[in-house]
C-alpha cells in the first residue's frame, strides 16, 4: 500500500499549478523529481542535475519508488519555493535565464546549484496562498517573451499611466495610431519599480560570468539599434528628456532596463545587466555633461543620426538656461501647456516614490514643481512591449524624426 | 580446402565477441561508462529509460554492451536481458552510501538467476573521485562479494575522468581468454 500510496501522492504533486514546469528549464511537463531540494524538473534537467558535484538525487515521477520522507519533503517545497530558494537573489537585469538550448546551460546549472550563485539563505517557505501572489512578479517578468518589466506595475500605476497617456499624445499632435495605453504602463512600471530594485541591492554581485559573457557582445551598443528622441526640452519648466529605442531590423519592442550613471561614465566596463532582448531604460540622476555622454558606448550607438539628435538636445538641456529658440520650441510650448495638467497629477504620485524618484527630479517633493529644477533631468529610453507596429507609427508622427531622410521608418 | 583456410584464418584473428550484461542502481553512472567507452568522451546522459546498447573494440574482443535503465521500477526488466549474457558489468556509485544496501539487494538478487550462472562479475567502484566515496575493500566488503561462489573484480573506476575502465575490460577480456 505505501509505495503506491506514496507515488500517487507524488503524481498530484507533480499537477500542482507551480510544478508544471521544470524547475530550470520551464518546460511544460516534468517527468522527474529532485529529491534533492524538492523540484519537478525534466528529462534534459534532470540528466544535467545528477552530474553535478555533489549529485542531485533524481528519480523519475512515474519509474521510481518513494520514501515517505521523500514525499513529505516534496510536498513542503515544490518549484515555487525551489526558485525562491535558489535564484532568489537572481537579479532579472542579469539577462533572461540561460535557454536550455545553449551551450552555457549547464554552466549556468553549475552556477545555480553549486556556486550558489542566486542563493538566498534567509528564504522561508511561506504558505501557498500567500506564496502565489508574492512570486508572480518574478515568474512572469523573466518568462515574458520579450523579456518585457511591463508586467510588474502596469495596475499599480494605472493613475500615472493615464496621466503621461494623455501628456504624450499632446505632445504628438493627440493622433499617434497606436495605443499609448501600452506604451505608458511600460514606461511607469520600468521607470520606478526598476529604480527602486536597483537601489536596494547590488546586482553586480549576482551576475556571474557566465552569464554575463554572451550578453557582452550583444549589448545594446550595436550598430542597429535604433534610436530618436520623442519629448523634447520644453521651455523652462519640464526637463523630462526620452529617447525611444528600437531595433531597427526586427522591430521587435524590447523591454526595458534601468542602468546607473556610473554606467556611462565607464565606457571599457562591459554592462552585465544589459540582455540582448531587452532595450534600456536609462536614468540619470545629475545632469550629464556632454562628455559623459560621449563616453557612454563610443563605438556605434552615436553613428546613428537620431542619436546625435538626441546628444544635441542633451547638451541643450544641460545648460541650466534651456535654450528654447530653436524650431522646437512651438512644440514645447504646447508641450508645456499640456503637461502642466498633467503633471500636477502626476506630483502627487511621484512624491510617494521613494528617494530615488525624487532625485531623478531633483527637487524637494514640496516643492510646486518637482521639475523645474533644470540642473536634474532624467533621460529614459522605453519601448513598447507587444506592439510590433507601433514603433513604425510613432516615427512617423514623431515630429523629430520626421525631417530626418535616414529614417528607415519613414 | 578454402574453407578450412578461412576457418583457421577466423580462429586466429578473428575478433572474440563477449556479450556484456550493464547493470547497477540508478544514477551509477553506466550509460557514461558505456559512452566514455564507446566514444572516448563523457557525454551528458539522461536516465535511461528502457536501454542503450554498443559495441566496444577492445584487445580484439568486441564487446557488445547493453546497458539497462537502473530506476526502482524497471529494474524487474533486467531480467529479459540476461539470456547468453558471458559478463556481469555491476556498477556502484561508491559516494552513495546510503544506498549501498540496496545495491547489495540487487546485486545478490540478480546472481541467484539461473541464466547468469555462468556469468562472470565486475563491479565498477565508479565515482571514485567524489568526497567520501567508498574505498574497494568497502564496497567488497558491503555488497558481500566474498560470499560469491564465481568469479568476480572490482574496479576502481572515475567514469568521467575515464579511470579504471579500461582496467575492467582488461580483466573481462583475460577471463574470456582463458
Amino acid at each position: 500500500m505505501g509505495s503506491v500510496t506514496l507515488t500517487e501522492r507524488v503524481r498530484i504533486l507533480s499537477k500542482r499549478p507551480e510544478n508544471r514546469t521544470c524547475a530550470d528549464c520551464e518546460q511544460l511537463g516534468p517527468t522527474y523529481v529532485n529529491c534533492t531540494i524538492g523540484s519537478f524538473v525534466c528529462t534534459t534537467c534532470s540528466g544535467i542535475l545528477r552530474g553535478l558535484n555533489p549529485p542531485h538525487r533524481i528519480k523519475s515521477v512515474g519509474l521510481s519508488k518513494f520514501t515517505l520522507q521523500e514525499v513529505e519533503f516534496m510536498e513542503q517545497y515544490g518549484n515555487e519555493n525551489v526558485e525562491g530558494k535558489w535564484m532568489g537573489k537572481y537579479d532579472q537585469r542579469c539577462g533572461k535565464k540561460v535557454s536550455k538550448d545553449s551551450p552555457l546551460y549547464r554552466t549556468y546549472l553549475e552556477d545555480k546549484y553549486e556556486r550558489k550563485c542566486w542563493f538566498d539563505d534567509a528564504f522561508k517557505r511561506t504558505p501557498k496562498t500567500e506564496k502565489v501572489e508574492e512570486k508572480q512578479r518574478p515568474k512572469n517578468a523573466s518568462r515574458s517573451n520579450s523579456g518585457t518589466y511591463s508586467t510588474y506595475s502596469r495596475d499599480a500605476d494605472s493613475e500615472i499611466q493615464l496621466n503621461r497617456n494623455d501628456l504624450y499624445s499632446a505632445s504628438l499632435g493627440g493622433d499617434s495610431g497606436f495605443s499609448n495605453d501600452d506604451f505608458f504602463a511600460d514606461f511607469d512600471s520600468v521607470n520606478w519599480q526598476t529604480i527602486n530594485d536597483k537601489e536596494s541591492n547590488k546586482p553586480s554581485a549576482n551576475c556571474s560570468n557566465s552569464l554575463v559573457e554572451p550578453f557582452q557582445s550583444m549589448s545594446f551598443s550595436s550598430g542597429d539599434d535604433f534610436r530618436a528622441s520623442k519629448a523634447a526640452p520644453s521651455l523652462p519648466t519640464p526637463v523630462i528628456f526620452s529617447q525611444q529605442s528600437f531595433s531597427a531590423n526586427t522591430m521587435t519592442p524590447h523591454s526595458t532596463q534601468p542602468v546607473q550613471n556610473q554606467m556611462y561614465s565607464s565606457p571599457a566596463q562591459r554592462n552585465p545587466f544589459l540582455d540582448p532582448q531587452t532595450t534600456s531604460l536609462t536614468t540619470q540622476n545629475q545632469t550629464l555633461s556632454s562628455q559623459e555622454i560621449q563616453h557612454f558606448h563610443p563605438q556605434n550607438v552615436f553613428a546613428s543620426p537620431h542619436v546625435q539628435q538626441t546628444l544635441m538636445y542633451h547638451n541643450q538641456s544641460s545648460s541650466p538656461a534651456t535654450s528654447s529658440a530653436d524650431r522646437y520650441s512651438a512644440l514645447a510650448d504646447l508641450d508645456a501647456s499640456v503637461k502642466a495638467e498633467a503633471m500636477n497629477a502626476r506630483r502627487a504620485k511621484l512624491q510617494k516614490q521613494v528617494s530615488v524618484g525624487q532625485q531623478i527630479f531633483g527637487a524637494a517633493p514640496s516643492s510646486a514643481n518637482p521639475f523645474l529644477n533644470p540642473k536634474r533631468q532624467s533621460s529614459v529610453q522605453y519601448s513598447m512591449p507587444n506592439q510590433p507596429i507601433a514603433p513604425s507609427c510613432m516615427f512617423s508622427s514623431n515630429p523629430f524624426s520626421s525631417g530626418d531622410p535616414t529614417n528607415p521608418f519613414l | 580446402m578454402g574453407l578450412s583456410i578461412s576457418s583457421l584464418f577466423n580462429r586466429l584473428f578473428a575478433k572474440k565477441q563477449m556479450r556484456i550484461l550493464m547493470v547497477g542502481l540508478d544514477a551509477a553512472g553506466k550509460t557514461t561508462i558505456l559512452y566514455k567507452l564507446k566514444l572516448g568522451e563523457i557525454v551528458t546522459t539522461i536516465p535511461t529509460i528502457g536501454f542503450n546498447v554498443e559495441t566496444v573494440e577492445y584487445k580484439n574482443i568486441s564487446f557488445t554492451v547493453w546497458d539497462v535503465g537502473g530506476q526502482d521500477k524497471i529494474r524487474p526488466l533486467w531480467r529479459h536481458y540476461y539470456q547468453n549474457t558471458q559478463g556481469l558489468i555491476f556498477v556502484v556509485d561508491s559516494s552513495d552510501r546510503e544506498r549501498i544496501q540496496e545495491s547489495h539487494d540487487e546485486l545478490h538478487k540478480m546472481l541467484n538467476e539461473d541464466e547468469l550462472r555462468d556469468a562472470i562479475v565486475l563491479v565498477f567502484a565508479n565515482k571514485q573521485d567524489l568526497p567520501n566515496a567508498l574505498s574497494v575493500t568497502e564496497l567488497t566488503e558491503k555488497l558481500g562479494l566474498n560470499t560469491l561462489r564465481r568469479k568476480w573484480y572490482v574496479q576502481a573506476a572515475c567514469a568521467t575522468q575515464g579511470t579504471g575502465l579500461y582496467e575492467g575490460l582488461d580483466w573481462l577480456s583475460s577471463e574470456l581468454s582463458k
